[in-house]
């Protein structure tokens, strides 16, 4: 809303003065407190008028109506008509805008630049925007807030919720071939120099803001890592103030326990129904012979007792109807599983003290996930100086310490997608008292054997969690030091350097309160006259892991910066950097540990096998107790430039260029360099005097083209032997040796070029704004795992063996339809990406290269494709999964499947990943109030569902509940396609089926991923308070999927709800 | 200006020096534990990676043969329907390892062949002895293979139209091959042993996984054996035993499961198969005619063998001490029945009873009177006792299939399984001229008949 006060005094001599043109007399004040504002510009008729100190400023107008528009940053804009009789005096007042700061200057790590300048594509997100949601991990804050990033979350479940886990991120789609949830990862930049640190040990709280590095012309400058593009965090730094002023803020946000009920599983009653189906037909025979006695389901144990009258009819009945009506999932939720709750605790002060200006900052979090037994802590801090010692020379130093340890309770049982081995037992009975399942021998053996002497054989889930024996200890230090001196007005030089050390220790006690441990020790014992003999030593066991990263950057760089003529303008950077890494890890076991006293047994036989008790296994080895060390060393070194030229702040070009080198072992020096560079260009449209229009306050075409690359340095272009212990096992002094790879002397670095085309618009000074790009990706040299004929010896092989290409648009619109009291922006993201195979040189072998999951490689065709057999509906005698050849229903699985089947023959639905994705963000904000909602979409994708896997029902007792919709008589395949349950199992029938056409559905769906309230308390007198509730996995808004499976986590169990509370304090 | 151009000077000269400092520090290597072949120890060290030279032999030839055969319900229980298929002898692909594992050794022997005079020695005995361990390993993984995926061969053999393997005699993955003849086949064979035999050097190795001389001669009595070279195989058995002939006294064996040192006495050479659960103690079991054969003196009976709660009997006698994979190396024991053999062929009769006597004594109960057994014995019956012998001496080895593809050449055998209700016989003649299919994989990728 505008609030305008104009005061006329005018002089009613209007006749005489037209001619002359009148004088005018500005002010300009803050609305707020009415105090003048300096150096804010004035258009008037296109000449420009800055205000004085005073906020004043005068100008002549001959016209008789002027137009004078009033810009100043964190200021709304305004534009004033005045009619011009005699001269006037007018005060304009300028409301504070926070929302509208454009972010004048984007940081990549090299430099700052100022956004208008930029001819690459660069994202850019707000303080305000990253604490949107709270989170212990910076990167997460990304998810649905910016284009052209995807997040895989195939690997994330409702047990990761509170966990340190690394979201896998692609930006601007995928561009390798191999094991890509690890290579596609973007080039994080923290402190001007990449991380490659552990993402959970920074602290959200001291990052400012986030620039995405999209197109070439913003990444080349990093060069042979930036092929998946680049995500800058930019810390917060000291700000100049007279006295310190600072945040606390804390929040706790709570998940519910997972509801395990939605799981798509069969009825425990009925599956005990097919465990007595198997019985029957002798498939339990063997394991109940079997000399190692492996464990029994207790209804097969009911069986048991039943065929060999050992229990009476009755009995039999009561029992088996007792435990039909157990499922246990509800004892998961009684006793394994909580309510997860995460609690942030920050604080931030900033000060300065004569030329010294400083940052200082601490966190403390902790999180009790909803795995009982499980903890996470963290802390971190941080201290960042800034020392203005004179005019020329800045000399600035931080220090980041962070340390987070994780509790894990290994041993203990987890629900996951396969549900959890026989689903009706019981954790505990009804007085709450720990139950013994069966784990890895039958309950009737282990209670009976060992004349009492042996230690309780039995495993207690519940007692498991009591002692969590697993902790991981991360500690990381990154110091930072850089000098800036500048040399010349146009010339600074500015050096940096960084020390990084981060330690990772993994250490896990296993004490006689872990089954495990007691296992061990009656694995290892004998009776012989009442007595034990312990052949694995009686005691504790201890497992420590250590692995260290000790790092070194440097960089020596140039900036110059020269205007002349108000209408050219010159920047450039050059500069050298190296950086190094020292990475080493090594590890031991000590075993018979008393903890309490720390002693373990002198002498330890390692080698000689030992019998095993009652000969359940043929014989153990304690094995050698020190873990084999590694010691890896990855060294860079790279020159780099760009340079940017303008002319009249409207034509813009850049070029930047970068070689860099590395150690990857067994190429020559020469060979190890590789150039990469760019181009790009910038035309400020609004600029123009043809578009010199009122409401267009923004219209750029920027264009960029250019290269980046990709280097593994795991890989090798000569053959290379690495050394094993595999002598140990086989009690052998000698270890061996194994050809890592065939010989590839052409093996070089994958290179990506990369064109882009953009627009970012803006009408009527913010009320609408946004960006489209287009982009196109080629990348050459792929890497790629090409299997081979295993009459080679090798099963495979990686060489450059690919050229993909991908294409997408990112775009974004925000408006502020209602700006008054009542405030409400809403913002679209539209992010669209696709990939393409263009060139692969591996050879078409057959319908498992386009079925496998992952990335498939056939030319021409997607590279992430779903494709299925054709169905060709159920046998009608036998109920058994058909496909189609030659055009007629079939069951010869293994025709069905060879190499003489074409893409042709199989059906190809789309894409296996979202091909477009995006957001709905609305804001509304009233007074004190601030309510904002966040909607994801993903669609143009295909996913295969679960469905019921014969192998599975077999070995892990999973039955998914389409058995209840099996062929179970002819007539029934014109109703069903779930196959009939055939035992024996028919292994290629079943994977079949599984492949198969009918299990597939679209992925499409929108999600309300939050909604956020706040209300700001701001009639406090020091302080600023902010206090928040955020709700979180809200719920799926629609879903083109019929199933109730979710396609991004392939599970029918959904996110928890979520829910946080918290507050800010800034002072 | 001039103090412009020494400013300009100077940053120009600290960054030429950096790019001369650049060539060392990137020769760095990234791995300690990665390294090119560069002396004899690194390729000797190929060699001892026992997991993959000795390890993962095809089981298939125990697997067709009779010593064990698979109760219906655990025949069921089998989860690979290739491994339920070969047990029935069905012409379809067998299961992709028993193929790719002996080639990964095949591929280990060539490359170390390739880079045998690119890299430093200790002693020109250490690069003999690499040469000889390198091609004895070839030859044996040859041989394995053919047993399997070949029809048989006699030495003499004038049929070429059959097919042979794929004798990859280089490390060049691009290489394309086809299947060569059998009788190209098994000239590879005999030649890669011969040589072997002759680099290998007398002195026993201290771990039977190293081979010396008198495996090379063990291997090749074997393998003369299986292609009804008898004077060969005799030649080669006799050396070998002069070398080494102590046999284990199962008197002194404990009565207990896998009762067997990992490296007892009898072993001259450690190679072991991997037969998925066909042949586990669980699932197998031993043909009870089999099983009736040993003497209730011969302490194999006890040992070797335990009642399983159907009745029938399990193997738990392997000198691997494992319940899963199954011992294919090379005895003293087999040596001896090897020699007693081909004497017996040579109507040697005398000395072929002494070497099957010196055996038996070191199975049956000690002080054991063997004249009821022995003594007026038929020349043609004591050829049926040595092979029968050779039955009850190498079960689980391995070796089964191979006499049994010879000896079909000679006595009307036929196999039969019974599964439930259907049985399935492969008729002599078809043994004659029974071969495995290859695993789908290898067909698709490498493009074979």
């Amino acid at each position: 809303m505008k609030y305008l006060m104009i005061l006329l005094i005018s002089i009613i001599f209007s006749d005489e003065l037209i001619a002359q043109g009148c004088r005018v007399d500005a002010t300009v004040r803050k609305k707020d407190d009415g105090q003048p504002i300096s150096n804010v510009s004035l258009e008037v008729d296109n000449f420009n008028y800055k205000t004085n100190k005073d906020g004043q400023v005068y100008f002549f107008t001959s016209k008789e109506l002027s137009v004078i528009k009033i810009k100043h940053l964190g200021y709304k804009s305004e534009v004033v008509n005045i009619r011009c009789v005699e001269n006037t005096i007018i005060i304009i007042d300028l409301v504070a805008d926070v929302q509208e700061l454009d972010s004048v200057y984007i940081s990549t790590g090299y430099e700052k630049i100022s956004k208008e300048r930029a001819t690459g594509a660069y994202e850019y997100i707000d303080n305000k925007l990253l604490n949107r949601t709270v989170g212990m991990n910076i990167l997460s804050r990304l998810e649905n807030i910016t284009t052209g990033i995807h997040f895989d979350k195939q690997s994330i479940s409702s047990i990761s919720l509170g966990l340190p886990i690394t979201p896998k991120i692609s930006l601007h789609g995928i561009n390798t071939l191999r094991d890509y949830s690890n290579r596609s990862s973007p080039l994080i930049i923290l402190d001007n120099f990449p991380y490659d640190g552990d993402i959970n040990s920074i602290n959200p709280n001291d990052i400012e803001s986030i620039t995405i590095l999209k197109d070439a012309a913003a990444t080349s400058i990093w060069g042979a890592k930036a092929g998946n593009g680049v995500i800058v965090l930019t810390s917060k730094i000291a700000k100049s103030s007279d006295r310190i002023k600072g945040t606390f803020s804390s929040n706790i946000t709570m998940h519910s326990k997972p509801d395990l009920m939605k799981h798509q599983v069969i009825n425990p009653a009925d599956y005990i129904e097919i465990e007595r189906f198997l019985f029957d037909k002798g498939f339990y025979r063997n394991m109940e012979i079997n000399r190692s006695r492996p464990a029994l389901s207790p209804a097969v144990e009911l069986f048991l007792k039943e065929r060999d009258k050992i229990i009476s009819t009755e009995e039999f009945s009561q029992s088996l109807e007792r435990l039909k009506s157990q499922d246990i999932r509800d004892d998961f939720n009684s006793f394994l599983y909580r309510n997860s709750t995460i609690r942030q605790h920050n604080i931030n002060l900033n000060g300065q003290s004569n030329k010294n200006r400083f940052i200082l900052s601490a966190n403390y979090d902790k999180s009790m996930p909803i795995q009982k037994g499980r903890e996470f802590d963290r802390a971190n801090v941080r201290l960042d100086n800034n020392y203005q010692l004179n005019d020329k020379l800045n000399v600035s130093t931080s220090i980041r310490w962070a340390i987070s340890s994780e509790s894990m309770a290994d041993g203990v049982p987890v629900y996951s997608n396969v549900g959890y081995k026989y689903p009706y037992m019981k954790l505990a009975d009804s007085l709450g008292n720990a139950l013994a399942i069966p784990k890895e021998y039958r309950l009737s053996y282990i209670e009976n054997t060992g004349e009492g002497l042996l230690m309780n054989w039995l495993y207690k889930p519940l007692e498991e969690i009591l002692n969590p024996p697993t902790k991981n200890i991360k500690k990381d230090l990154y110091i930072n030091t850089g000098i800036t001196y500048k040399l010349f007005p146009w010339l600074i030089m500015d050096i940096k350097y960084q020390y990084s050390d981060n330690l990772n220790n993994l250490n896990s006690l296993y004490d006689l309160s872990n089954y495990r441990t007691r296992n061990q020790i009656n694995l290892g014992s004998k009776i012989s006259d009442g007595n034990v003999i312990y052949n694995f030593p009686y005691g504790s066991i201890l497992q420590e892991d250590y692995s260290t990263g000790i790092g070194h950057n440097g960089r020596f760089q140039t900036n110059v910066s020269k205007s002349w003529l108000d209408k050219h303008q010159f920047n450039s950077v050059l500069g050298f950097e190296f950086n190094s890494k020292h990475t080493m890890s090594n590890g031991l076991t000590i075993i018979g540990l008393d903890e309490n006293t720390l002693i373990f047994p002198a002498i330890v036989d390692y080698l000689t096998p030992y019998p095993i008790y009652d000969n359940l296994q043929a014989s153990g080895t304690i094995g050698q107790p020190l873990r084999p060390m590694t010691d890896l060393h990855q060294r860079y070194v790279s020159y780099y430039g760009n340079a940017s030229y303008s002319y009249l702040s409207r034509y813009i070009f850049s070029a930047s260029f970068r070689k860099d080198a590395s150690n990857l072992f067994g190429l020559s020096t020469n060979d190890k360099w590789s150039p990469l560079w760019s181009v790009g260009g910038k035309w400020n449209l609004a600029k123009e005097n043809f578009l010199n229009k009122q409401w267009l306050s923004k219209l750029d075409l920027r264009g960029s083209y250019g290269f980046s690359g990709n280097v593994d340095n795991s890989l090798s272009a000569v053959p290379t032997l690495r050394f094993l212990s595999t002598g140990n096992p086989y009690l052998v002094p000698w270890q061996g040796a194994q050809i890592l790879n065939a010989p590839n002397s052409e093996l070089r670095w994958e290179k990506v070029k990369t064109i882009t085309i953009g627009l970012d618009f803006g009408f009527l000074n913010g009320l609408l704004s946004g960006s489209i790009d287009y982009y196109s990706k080629n990348t050459k040299d792929i890497y790629t795992n090409v299997p081979l004929d295993p009459t080679t010896g090798l099963d495979g092989m990686v060489i450059n063996g690919a050229n993909i290409n991908g294409k997408g648009v990112d775009f974004q619109i925000k408006a502020i339809p209602i700006n008054s009291s009542v405030r409400w922006s809403t913002n679209l993201l539209f992010s669209y990406n696709n990939t393409w195979i263009k060139r692969n040189y591996k050879e078409y072998t057959g319908p498992n290269d386009l079925l496998t999951e992952g990335i498939n490689s056939v030319e021409g065709h997607l590279a992430f494709p779903l494709y299925s057999y054709k169905w060709g509906g159920l046998d009608p005698q036998t109920g058994e999964p058909r496909g189609v050849l030659n055009g007629e229903p079939s069951k010869d699985y293994r025709s069905l499947r060879n190499k003489n089947i074409q893409p042709s023959d199989l059906v190809f639905h789309g894409s296996r990943r979202p091909v477009y994705w995006g957001a709905f963000r609305n804001d509304v904000q009233f007074r004190n109030w601030a309510i904002s909602a966040n909607i994801s979409w993903k669609a143009g994708y295909y996913f295969r569902k679960e469905s019921i896997n014969y192998a599975h029902v077999l070995n892990n007792s999973y039955t998914h509940v389409d058995y209840y919709n099996r062929w179970q008589k002819p007539g029934d395949e014109e109703f069903t396609d779930v196959p009939a349950f055939l035992y024996p199992l028919n292994s290629l029938a079943n994977s079949f089926y599984a492949n198969s056409e009918v299990l597939v559905e679209k992925g499409d769906h929108i999600y309300l991923d939050n909604i956020r309230l706040d209300y700001r308390t701001s009639n406090l007198k020091f302080i600023d308070l902010t206090t928040f509730l955020i709700m979180s996995n809200v719920g799926t808004i629609w879903s083109a999927s019929k199933s109730g499976q979710f396609p991004d986590n392939l599970t029918s169990i959904p996110m928890p709800r979520s829910f946080s509370f918290g507050f800010n304090i800034n002072f | 200006m001039n103090i412009n151009s020494k400013w300009i000077v100077y940053i120009l000269l600290t960054i030429s020096l950096f790019s001369f400092s650049c060539q060392k520090y990137l020769d760095l290597k990234p791995d300690k534990k990665l390294a090119i072949p560069y002396t004899g120890n690194d390729l000797q060290a190929i060699l001892d990676n026992i997991p993959r030279i000795n390890d993962g032999e095809s089981a298939l030839s125990e697997i067709a043969a009779d010593n064990f055969f698979l109760p219906y319900a655990n025949w069921q229980g089998i989860e690979e329907i290739e491994n339920r298929e070969s047990y029935i002898w069905q012409n379809t692909p067998v299961a992709e390892l028993y193929w790719s594992y002996m080639y990964r050794k095949i591929y280990d022997s060539n490359f170390v062949l390739e880079y045998i005079d690119k890299v430093s020695y200790q002693s020109s005995l250490q690069r003999d002895y690499i040469y000889g361990n390198a091609r004895l390993i070839r030859g044996i993984a040859f041989q394995k293979l053919a047993e399997v995926f070949c029809i048989p061969f006699w030495k003499g053999m004038v049929n070429d139209n059959s097919f042979g393997l794929v004798l990859k005699l280089s490390s060049d993955i691009n290489e394309t091959n086809k299947r060569a003849t059998l009788f190209e086949t098994h000239k590879q064979i005999s030649e890669d042993l011969i040589e072997a035999s002759k680099y290998l050097p007398p002195n026993i190795s201290e771990y039977p996984t190293r081979p010396s001389k008198v495996v090379a001669y063990a291997a090749l009595a074997r393998y003369l054996l299986s292609i009804q070279d008898y004077p060969g195989a005799y030649n080669y058995a006799n050396l070998s035993l002069q070398i080494k002939s102590t046999l284990s006294n199962y008197n002194n064996i404990p009565l207990v499961p896998y009762p067997f040192n990992l490296y007892n006495d009898e072993i001259l050479y450690f190679t072991r198969s991997y037969p998925y659960r066909n042949l586990s103690e669980d699932n197998a079991r031993v043909d009870t005619v089999l099983y009736n054969y040993y003497d209730d003196a011969d302490l194999r009976k006890e040992i070797l063998f335990k009642k399983q709660l159907d009745g029938y009997h399990s193997f738990v006698g392997d000198y691997s001490k494992s319940n899963f994979e199954k011992f294919t190396g090379l005895t003293t024991a087999e040596m001896y029945l090897i020699r007693a053999e081909c004497l017996t062929r040579e109507k040697k009769y005398l000395e072929a009873q002494n070497d099957l006597l010196l055996l038996l004594k070191s199975r049956y109960v000690s002080n054991y009177d063997f004249t009821s057994l022995l003594l007026g014995l038929e020349p043609v019956n004591l050829l049926s006792q040595i092979l029968l012998e050779r039955r009850k001496e190498l079960i689980g080895r391995g070796v089964r299939w191979t006499d049994i593809r010879r000896l079909a050449f000679e006595r009307p055998i036929q196999m039969k399984r019974i599964l439930l209700d259907k049985t399935y016989i492969l008729e002599n003649d078809d043994i004659k001229g029974f071969a495995f299919n290859l695993p789908q994989v290898v067909i698709d990728r490498g493009n074979y008949e």
